[in-house]
């Protein structure tokens, strides 16, 4: 279903938010307004790995969608283990979650927030973003770790409960 | 870290506004306190498994967590083959996740939504409960044949596209 003019013009203000917030932080970006769900992209400074972090705002389901992607593929007989693995990293987080395709062994972090009838603050998306940077920073080593079976899904499981 | 006075404050509001939320729509709830966090309890009748759901706010994180446990558990022999589910399950959603504990079985719907210094509409809830409501309904069946024998991995597979 199209959004309507209301959340139209909704979307059009957090997506204003975000990037007030991006450039109140020093961030450059990228934004796609010609789609009907606007996204910005981002990359994010780190000393290990790259961190990519796409931005939805989708104005007819009032949501606003981080999504980073590891930047790793897994290969097809590790996939079953790291599909164990996700499903422990998910048990660990207290928002977001690890999104996994056994088909093509990639996998992404999402995490969302609503809209509806609220105007979400900037200290809002900042949160959404460093909370997508640490669990991709932290989880992201253990991944590659495991599939390059430098560590055991038991080593995995310990070092996520510590 | 314990949660500030004005995190405090705002987390009651939240609770209050769900509170009322669930009012409006004449659901009945239970609420208890553990610590900071306030708890809203309530069972939803689906179409054909009865839902738990807690709503949990936590103001040390400015968070809301929707959480609804499956009503089985994986026995050993299927527990490899429910993960691969859970994650083809998880793939498909756009909010919300299916969290499951390799240990013992458990799948748990989790939703969580942030409030960062924003306060949230009862309109919010409400819709938040509504998405929690169809993806649980939608997987929990799926969820339990597996576990039963009655569905295979590649049933559930095929069932997703």
């Amino acid at each position: 279903m199209p959004a309507t003019e209301q959340q139209l013009r909704m979307g059009e203000k957090v997506f204003s938010t975000i990037c007030n917030m991006l450039d109140a932080n020093g961030f450059r970006y990228e934004t796609d307004t010609s789609r009907s769900d606007p996204m910005i992209t981002l990359s994010l400074k780190s000393d290990i790995f790259p961190v990519k972090v796409i931005i939805f705002v989708r104005p007819e389901r009032e949501l606003v969608s981080f999504y980073t992607p590891v930047q790793l593929k897994v290969p097809e007989d590790k996939r079953v283990e790291i599909a164990l693995a996700v499903t422990m990293a998910n048990e660990r987080l207290i928002d977001g979650c690890f999104d996994y395709t056994l088909f093509k062994g990639e996998l992404r972090f999402r995490i969302t927030a609503g809209f509806i009838g609220s105007l979400p603050d900037q200290e809002q998306f900042r949160y959404m973003l460093g909370f997508s940077e640490s669990a991709v920073k932290r989880f992201t080593e253990l991944f590659l770790m495991l599939t390059k079976s430098v560590m055991t899904l038991e080593q995995f499981y310990e070092a996520i409960a510590k | 870290m314990p949660a500030t006075e004005q995190q405090l404050l705002m987390g009651e509001k939240v609770f209050h506004t769900i509170c009322n939320m669930l009012n409006s729509i004449n659901y009945h709830y239970d609420t208890d306190r553990r610590d900071e966090d306030y708890r809203i309890i309530f069972t939803v009748n689906g179409d054909d498994i009865p839902m738990k759901i807690f709503m949990i706010v936590r103001p040390a994180r400015d968070v809301v967590s929707l959480l609804s446990s499956m009503p089985f558990q994986a026995p050993e022999d299927k527990r490899v083959e429910m993960a691969m589910a859970v994650a083809v399950a998880n793939y498909g959603l756009i909010e919300g996740t299916f969290d499951y504990d390799i240990n013992d079985g458990e799948i748990r719907y989790r939703q969580t939504n942030s409030y960062h210094e924003s306060l949230l509409s009862e309109a919010l809830f409400e819709k938040m409960l509504n998405i929690a409501l169809h993806w649980i309904d939608r997987y929990n069946d799926r969820f339990m044949m597996l576990e039963k024998g009655l569905m295979t991995l590649q049933q559930f597979i095929d069932a997703e596209s």
